[in-house]
């Protein structure tokens, strides 16, 4: 049975891998810049060699699952760490952007935006600011700014931006000014976290000592126990 | 002596650290240096009491010495460094708040670098050409990207259409400014708590090993001994690790550009 299934994996491995991955892996895939091919193939190969080296049984299969849903773990976590820089990053462009429109038209304050934008973002705002130079006033450019993150703070500033590009700023100031406002609560917000995700992780430091302490104590209870021992069980 | 080279190897790149920056050199006060000698004493000593309270051998409560003595440099260097981030944070977040009060009197960019630049720290003094971007470089934080923005528009526009923004980023570098230092004053009591734990670890097992040398003489063994060397070796490796995380920069990298 296991030569059947290794044989199965060898020569059926790859296309059915290929068959098995659905299209919001592959999104996913794209959003991190991991390409695709490279993660079938480490698949393969894992595949084969847990096929080669473990008998064929229900541990097995365990293991092989596991090996082949880590990658989609592994994606997804970089995919949420993306998205809370991009959070991060959104939210300090935006307050440049709150400098910038002070005295520029929404798309020349984007343009300008690109020169110090965060990295994560510099992509997207160049072509976000070279589709405007051709239609500056397409709502569908705007709300698709950074779509494939279905981030509501993303979605909510470029509606505003539209607004405030469309109709100017007698009508957009006030709900803009709400948006600025949001966004400074939201980078203070942020900070918190993260200062706090710091302190979280030291606070785990409390447990090396007591650790230590519980190992001692049973080595010198083992010390103890095996020189009581040392002549055998006599009653 | 294998634990003692892999403390050794653990440690070895902050000591590289130690070595070359020679913090003991930099300490130009005498009071400081005797106190610094005095702490250095009562390092040796406690050590040495402590080896001894557990009945370690004489070959073991050597390493734990050396061991010991290389902790403490490793903390001195650690403190030394946290200072050192402290006060770098005190004179970016000071020079920015300088430069908004200095362009609320000045109005323009030129004449507030310059009022700025005169009582900024050296370091600052150093780098500032009259360039605005070179303050960037200098202070890569998101709240000076945004100082430097209101600057370019000021000279665009004219003051009065920035004025808003810049009380607004003044209130931000206020906050900044609150949210780091409790933060860090977060981390000192952690770290001091985390010293008690230590202290409170080392109190349980010298009872636990005091009960059961009492009941039968354990102290001999060679068992106990590595037990025991083990339990300190952790410990001070412990102790750098804490001391450690509070040599970071109190600029989140998060938030810089």
């Amino acid at each position: 049975m296991k030569w059947i299934w290794v044989i199965f994996i060898m020569f059926c491995g790859m296309p059915v891998l290929k068959v098995m991955e659905d299209s919001a892996f592959k999104k996913s895939c794209d959003m991190v810049q991991v390409k695709i091919s490279k993660i079938r193939s480490v698949r393969y190969i894992e595949s084969l060699l847990i096929s080669l080296i473990l008998p064929f049984n229900f541990f097995m299969i365990l293991v092989l699952s596991v090996a082949y849903k880590r990658h989609e773990w592994m994606i997804q976590q970089k995919i949420n760490d993306r998205k809370q820089n991009l959070n991060l990053q959104f939210s300090m462009w935006l307050r440049l952007m709150e400098v910038l429109l002070a005295y520029n038209t929404v798309p020349v304050a984007i343009e300008k935006s690109i020169e110090n934008a965060p990295d994560l973002m510099i992509s997207y705002l160049n072509d976000l600011s070279e589709a405007l130079k051709v239609n500056p006033l397409d709502q569908h450019i705007y709300t698709s700014f950074m779509q494939e993150y279905e981030d509501l703070a993303i979605e909510r500033a470029m509606h505003h931006l539209y607004r405030y590009a469309y109709m100017g700023t007698q009508d957009a100031s006030v709900q803009l000014s709400n948006l600025i406002e949001d966004n400074a609560e939201n980078l203070k917000q942020h900070r918190l976290k993260l200062l706090e995700k710091k302190l979280n992780f030291f606070s785990w430091y409390g447990l090396i000592p007591m650790f230590l302490v519980s190992i001692t104590f049973l080595g010198l209870m083992f010390i103890v126990l095996t020189n009581l021992m040392k002549g055998g069980w006599q009653t | 002596m294998i634990l003692f080279t892999i403390f050794i190897l653990i440690v070895l790149s902050d000591v590289i650290e130690v070595l070359k920056e020679n913090p003991i050199r930099r300490i130009q006060d005498k009071n400081q240096f005797k106190k610094l000698s005095i702490q250095f004493l009562v390092v040796v000593v406690t050590v040495i009491v402590v080896g001894q309270i557990f009945s370690l051998y004489l070959k073991y409560l050597i390493y734990i010495l050396v061991m010991g003595i290389i902790t403490y440099l490793l903390m001195i260097n650690f403190s030394l460094r946290y200072l050192n981030e402290k006060q770098r944070f005190n004179d970016i977040s000071q020079f920015m708040l300088r430069l908004c009060v200095y362009f609320r009197i000045y109005k323009k960019t030129q004449v507030t670098l310059e009022a700025a630049s005169k009582d900024a720290p050296s370091w600052i003094k150093k780098e500032l050409t009259g360039d605005l971007r070179t303050l960037h470089k200098l202070i890569p934080h998101y709240l000076m990207q945004s100082l430097i923005a209101i600057f370019d528009a000021s000279e665009q526009v004219g003051y009065l259409h920035t004025d808003h923004q810049l009380k607004r980023l003044e209130q931000d570098i206020e906050t900044w400014i609150m949210q780091t230092q409790s933060h860090q004053q977060q981390e000192l009591t952690l770290q001091k708590r985390l010293m008690l734990l230590f202290g409170m670890g080392l109190l349980i097992a010298y009872l636990a090993q005091n009960m059961l040398d009492n009941a039968l003489s354990v102290s001999h063994h060679m068992q106990y001994q590595q037990l025991v060397f083990l339990f300190l070796t952790l410990s001070l490796l412990g102790i750098i690790f804490s001391g450690k995380r509070l040599d970071n920069p109190w600029m989140l990298k998060d938030e810089c550009l």
